[in-house]
């Protein structure tokens, strides 16, 4: 018999079998799992990503009973003599296999045709089929295929069903515990599936799984082709059978081949830097230096998506050099881009790469000319990593078809050069789809020219900064009423009808209102007004840089904003993200001497009071008082806290990351809690509202225009001991 | 008689299943020991009994499986063929039926005797600790009668059918996701993970609150009452 009438007497077999059935329609219920998962927040994780996630892990076990079940049948049966003197064994083995993976593929197709409708209705108007099939296609497809290898591989090495089976569970086992699970690749069986946004791309999930999912079916074929030497034959074990199969020179040859494709694509993955664990002990360099001074910068950029998100562009710097002599020059860019040349006054300088990662960018090092003054220009491009830390999530930059999110050094380089005032221009010209509209940091983007090619140009301009940080989506603005500001707001058309519905634009008023009351305007000039930009869910939160403020498309869904019972963890983000614009970048804390006197906590506590004004005192003490003591208890009873002494015996990431913690508490829930006690002492919130509104006005006197700690503890009359700070 | 049970150890322990569970149960002990305990449960220490206990919970499981793996050779049905013969030798059947369990006991507790040795030898080595005494109580309160139970409902469901061994063994390994009641939970892992915040004291105790501790001894009682009743059935 041919192989392919092989194939198609084992294919029929197994249509025929209920085993099959049973298997596919157990992956099927596996959806339902999905739903017993209450923490989500868009629409697409809560009806699409939990659903694919629970479907995967089901089908990897159930396929990999089924596939033992089917591939010991015939040992079961005592029936291998027989088979084995008609047909070659490994003949036999590579055609179960096959119409097992072809009963896969048909399981994955079952299964999406029975959702689709159901998904189709609940997701409404946010619905992506492309997604919906790239979900089914990456996650579960890949998932039963690999089971279905990696058993048959088990089996054909140990003939035990029990044991092949054991150790199919402890390798899903072992990728899905503690040392593995931030890493991506080790995620053979369910790929990073940190949530799926509604409103934006989710290409960067789709581009990992397929990573991985490339990685992992190169490993599992070798390791198949491996297994199949040990097929036994001629009454041999194992050891016997597999020297018997090593005379076939092409299996192993092919094999190593494949485990080696693996090794390189493993080794060389593109998404993540290789920021060191220990990230925070890293002392960043400050290459400024008197007489070299960046004096503009023009950027020019094409971040027109292909399959792998590739960006490409240059930078030309205006740089002034009154050392009157040669001088090294350092910038920083982001680790996934490549410098092709550095070109100084026209001509070609050799640089360096100093392969420093850190929280994904890195430096580049060139030699400026002596002349006085010199044009720098840096061509650059590639594709923007993320943050390796940030495995699980998937957050940050990104272009897209649907999406660019560029920040910083993922837009441009960013020189180390003092910047000479305030008025020094920054303007770059952006290719994007033509159904994208940027959003920048600095002045409204102007529309240049549609291309003809799917693409347009855009200008977008700043002054007095060295980087940009640009959204571009498919985005719909509106003026909103800020007490006499200019505020815009932009979010996705997909969210156009619910983003009224909810209230949202109330909620972002309110805040709004709440600190221009308390603390007073803030002054944002007509030209350069303050931006409000709805983004991915990806980004888990938000934050605030220069004059805009970028939140979460999750503090815009119906289930956060109709639902105040989420507190600090919902909505609310969207008042802490406003307020950041007047602490944080309309008056900045910051003291030397303590590391936890920052932003974070005062704007904490204005969020506390901006609820407990909005939603009474119970839900503010429960949602903020209450959570900020249950936290800072937390941290001060762990036990290397309260024992310093065993610091040591921890290994670096763990150390790092209890440091990284008490920072966060420290930060948000320490000095949070120490405004709320500085109201106590001072009388009442009144009282506390006039000294950060006389801060907010004046600044800081200790290091203007910086808020001290020393600043509030003049301004309010109180001490350290009051505030428990001694 | 000494004979047989140096045969049937040799069954259990010369085997590549044996040496596979082995090295499994030590890279994993050694994962969760330097990944999970070190960082001490509830706020307490990583010597503590509760971080211990933790610990246990993580590789109780295994331990399990490789119970319910050794009581598969004894009611497979390649071993039934073979018993008929084994009844026909001049072999007390008390005697034979000694020797296996012996050999079965061996096994398990040289891998719990492992599991014990590396929490000591990373106590010792990472903290200069040694008052391993103190951790007797969560040691017994964790093994004991998590392996009495799945010996006995394995040696009951096995001889009932082979076969309804294998979700046995997938049970302690889903206790983890299964909501349910801590005095039911038979490996326990989130009882150390709540248990000792509810106390309400920094470094407690070890102690067990009297719903935990009647559901062990219940477990413990089912797992004894199973093993009689299938020797009673098979007598």
């Amino acid at each position: 018999m041919s192989r392919f009438s092989l194939f198609r007497v084992e294919f029929s077999r197994l249509l025929r079998s209920p085993s099959c059935w049973l298997s596919t329609a157990l992956t099927s219920l596996g959806l339902l799992g999905g739903f017993s998962y209450q923490g989500s927040t868009t629409m697409a994780s809560m009806y699409l990503a939990q659903q694919l996630r629970s479907a995967t892990l089901v089908g990897t076990v159930v396929f990999s009973i089924f596939t033992l079940y089917e591939l010991s049948r015939v040992e079961r049966n005592r029936t291998d003599a027989i088979t084995d003197s008609i047909i070659s064994p490994q003949r036999l083995a590579s055609v179960r296999l096959l119409g097992i993976l072809c009963a896969s593929l048909l399981t994955t197709f079952l299964t999406a045709a029975l959702y689709l409708p159901y998904a189709a209705w609940k997701l409404g108007g946010v619905f992506s089929l492309s997604d919906y099939l790239a979900g089914f296609l990456l996650f579960l497809l890949p998932a039963l295929c690999f089971s279905a290898l990696l058993s048959a591989s088990c089996y054909q090495i140990m003939r035990r069903a029990d044991v092949s089976f054991l150790a199919v569970l402890l390798f899903l086992i072992l990728s899905r515990s503690n040392p593995f699970q931030n890493k991506f690749l080790w995620q053979w069986c369910l790929p990073m599936l940190p949530a799926l946004s509604d409103d934006f791309s989710n290409v960067l999930v789709f581009r990992t799984a397929a990573y991985s999912r490339l990685v992992w079916l190169l490993f599992f074929l070798g390791l198949w082709l491996l297994s199949l030497l040990c097929v036994r034959r001629y009454g041999k074990g194992f050891l016997g059978s597999f020297l018997q199969g090593l005379r076939q020179g092409m299996l192993p040859a092919l094999a190593v081949l494949l485990f080696s494709l693996g090794g390189i694509l493993w080794t060389s993955q593109p998404f993540f830097d290789n920021s060191p664990v220990d990230w925070m002990a890293v002392q960043e360099i400050d290459h400024t230096q008197e007489g070299l001074s960046l004096l503009g910068t023009q950027v020019e950029i094409r971040a027109v998506s292909d399959w792998v998100g590739r960006m490409d562009g240059f930078a030309t710097f205006q740089i002034q050099n009154t050392t009157g002599r040669e001088q090294p020059l350092y910038f920083s860019l982001n680790t996934g881009y490549q410098v092709s040349r550095v070109i100084a006054n026209g001509v070609d300088i050799p640089f360096e790469d100093l392969e420093d990662d850190l929280i994904k960018r890195r430096t580049l090092r060139c030699t400026l000319p002596a002349e006085e003054r010199v044009a720098l220009r840096v061509e650059y491009g590639g594709v923007p990593q993320l943050w390796n830390i940030s495995q699980t999530m998937l957050s940050g930059d990104l272009v897209s078809r649907e999406e660019v999110q560029l920040n910083g050094t993922a837009f441009s380089p960013v020189p180390d050069l003092l910047i000479a005032g305030d008025t020094i221009p920054f303007q770059a010209q952006i290719t994007l789809r033509d159904n994208l509209t940027p959003v920048a940091s600095g002045f409204p983007s102007q529309f240049l020219r549609n291309n003809g090619d799917g693409t347009a140009t855009w200008m977008l301009q700043d002054r007095g900064v060295n980087s940009m940080t640009v959204f571009a989506a498919d985005y719909v603005k509106v003026d909103i009423n800020g007490g006499g500001m200019a505020i815009e707001f932009y979010y996705s058309q997909k969210h156009q009808q619910q983003m009224t519905a909810l209230g949202a634009i109330d909620a972002l008023e309110a805040a709004i209102r709440y600190c221009t009351e308390h603390y007073g305007m803030r002054a944002f000039p007509e030209d350069r007004p303050f931006k409000i930009i709805q983004t991915t869910e990806f980004l888990f939160g938000g934050f605030a840089k220069q004059n805009i403020s970028v939140i979460s498309e999750a503090s815009f869904t119906a289930n956060n904003l109709s639902n105040p019972e989420k507190g600090a963890s919902g909505a609310e983000v969207l008042a802490h993200e406003i307020i950041h614009q007047w602490w944080g970048l309309g008056a900045q804390l910051m003291d030397p001497e303590d590391p936890y006197w920052t932003d974070e906590g005062i704007t904490t506590y204005t969020t506390y009071r901006l609820m407990k004004k909005e939603r009474g005192q119970d839900y503010a003490d429960q949602h903020y008082l209450d959570i900020w003591e249950r936290d800072i208890a937390h941290n001060q009873n762990n036990f290397y806290i309260r024992h310093p002494e065993y610091l040591g015996a921890l290994p670096e990431e763990y150390r790092v990351q209890l440091e990284s913690e008490t920072q966060s508490i420290m930060w948000y829930s320490g000095y949070a809690r120490m405004f709320a006690r500085a109201a106590e002492l001072l009388g009442g919130d009144e009282a506390l509202d006039q000294v950060l509104s006389h801060l907010y006005q004046n600044g800081g006197t200790e290091m203007p225009p910086y808020i001290t700690q020393q600043d509030f503890l003049d301004a309010s009359g109180l001490t350290k001991e009051d505030l428990g700070l001694a | 008689m000494r004979k047989i049970f140096y045969y049937q150890c040799r069954r259990l322990l010369c085997n590549k299943l044996f040496w596979g569970l082995l090295a499994v149960i030590l890279w994993y002990s050694r994962e969760v020991l330097y990944g999970t305990v070190i960082r001490g449960v509830c706020n307490t220490a990583p010597f503590s009994p509760w971080s211990f206990g933790y610990y246990l919970t993580f590789l109780l499981p295994f331990l399990c499986a490789a119970e319910l793996f050794f009581l598969s050779f004894y009611t497979s049905p390649a071993e039934r063929r073979v018993e008929v013969l084994a009844s026909a030798t001049p072999v007390s059947p008390r005697h034979y039926s000694f020797s296996r369990w012996g050999a079965l006991a061996v096994g398990t507790g040289l891998l719990t005797l492992l599991i014990l040795l590396m929490a000591g030898a990373f106590y010792a080595r990472m903290f200069r600790w040694d008052s391993f005494g103190e951790l007797l109580a969560p040691a017994v309160f964790v093994l004991v009668p998590a392996l009495l139970f799945f010996l006995g409902a394995g040696w009951f469901l096995g001889n009932l059918r082979h076969v309804l061994l294998y979700p046995l063994i997938a049970l302690p390994f889903l206790c983890a996701y299964l909501p349910l009641p801590r005095w039911l939970d038979p490996v326990g892992g989130r009882f150390f993970l709540t248990y000792p915040l509810e106390l309400g004291v920094l470094d407690p105790g070890f102690s067990l609150p009297p719903d935990v501790l009647w559901g062990r001894v219940g477990l413990s009682t089912l797992g004894l009452l199973l093993l009689f009743l299938t020797r009673k059935k098979r007598g």
